[in-house]
């Protein structure tokens, strides 16, 4: 009986040494390095697919492949890819055409504030939207916040703008970054 | 007396237990090289791109070219040039521990029928 009791005092004691372990361990996650580079390799080849557009007349439609493009590559990879841009065209005189491409996967409320006013456009998801604006004065400076991010550029009205937020997600690793073209 | 040594005993025993089960479920760390190779792959491709010689051949599908300028130790490699509409150029390899490293192109011109026509460059590495 007494021997017993000893099993049971040892018992009791193991739980109170191994108490402070924690039964569930957390997960070990190795950081991605592959969203590093092919951020990298995007940032690099978005201002080249606009030139590419531009010169061929084609820049929004360029654009849109170009991301779809990178949208289904990057996915082979469980990569979810998802891009906001802007870009800026001069069209005639002092007018200039914004095509905002809205691929963040949620409605957008974007606000463009320029020195003479400010617009508020709303893009829907997955989708590009198109407005006009003249000029006042060359160069122009404009803030673009649309919600996640803000970026103020000074851009000139007679040369082709481009503004880019990428971001890169595959489980909990994610990489963020933008640029100005 | 004899009762408190007895249970400083099956504390020992019970703590080696313990122990060894912690131990032999420790999570298995995995050897960082396929990042590695990953990343040499991509860095491969770059450096070609940054020669001006990876546009022109991959715009041209000539898988072979791009393969041909890489050079890797010991290592095997090919390379495949794909389309949007995942057309590929060049051969993938059937062996075992392959590592992919992927260059995305924006294209250099519009093809023949004046399409657009972005390019993923793929690098296999393999022992």
């Amino acid at each position: 009986m007494k021997g017993q009791f000893y099993v049971l005092g040892a018992l009791v004691l193991i739980v109170i040494l191994f108490a402070g372990i924690p039964l569930e361990r957390p997960v070990l996650v190795q950081q991605s390095k592959d969203l590093d580079y092919l951020l990298t390799n995007i940032k690099q080849e978005f201002p080249r697919a606009v030139n590419l557009g531009r010169n061929q007349s084609t820049a929004l439609s360029v654009l849109e492949h170009f991301t779809s493009f990178t949208t289904s590559r990057l996915a082979e990879k469980a990569i979810t890819f998802n891009t906001f841009w802007m870009l800026v065209q001069n069209t005639s005189g002092s007018d200039v055409t914004i095509d905002i491409g809205n691929y963040l996967g949620t409605p957008l409320s974007v606000v463009l504030t320029f020195p003479s006013e400010t617009q508020i456009i709303v893009v829907p998801a997955n989708t590009t939207n198109e407005t006009t604006y003249t000029v006042s004065s060359d160069p122009y400076n404009l803030t673009i916040n649309f919600t996640i991010a803000n970026k103020t550029v000074r851009w000139y009205e007679d040369k082709t703008n481009f503004y880019g937020y990428f971001r890169l997600q595959r489980g909990e690793n994610i990489v963020v970054d933008d640029i100005e073209a | 007396m004899r009762g408190f040594w007895h249970t400083v005993e099956a504390v020992l025993a019970g703590s080696l237990l313990i122990t060894f089960l912690i131990v032999v479920s420790q999570p298995v760390f995995s050897d960082p090289q396929p990042k590695d190779q990953q990343l040499l792959a991509y860095e491969l491709l770059h450096d070609l791109d940054l020669q001006g010689v990876l546009r022109n051949d991959a715009f041209f599908g000539n898988a072979t070219a791009i393969n041909s300028r890489i050079q890797i130790g010991h290592s095997n490699h090919s390379v495949q040039v794909c389309t949007a509409s995942v057309i590929c150029n060049g051969t993938a390899p059937e062996a075992r521990n392959v590592w992919i490293g992927s260059y995305m192109l924006a294209g250099d011109d519009l093809d023949q029928n004046g399409e657009y026509r972005p390019l993923e460059v793929k690098l296999y590495i393999w022992e």
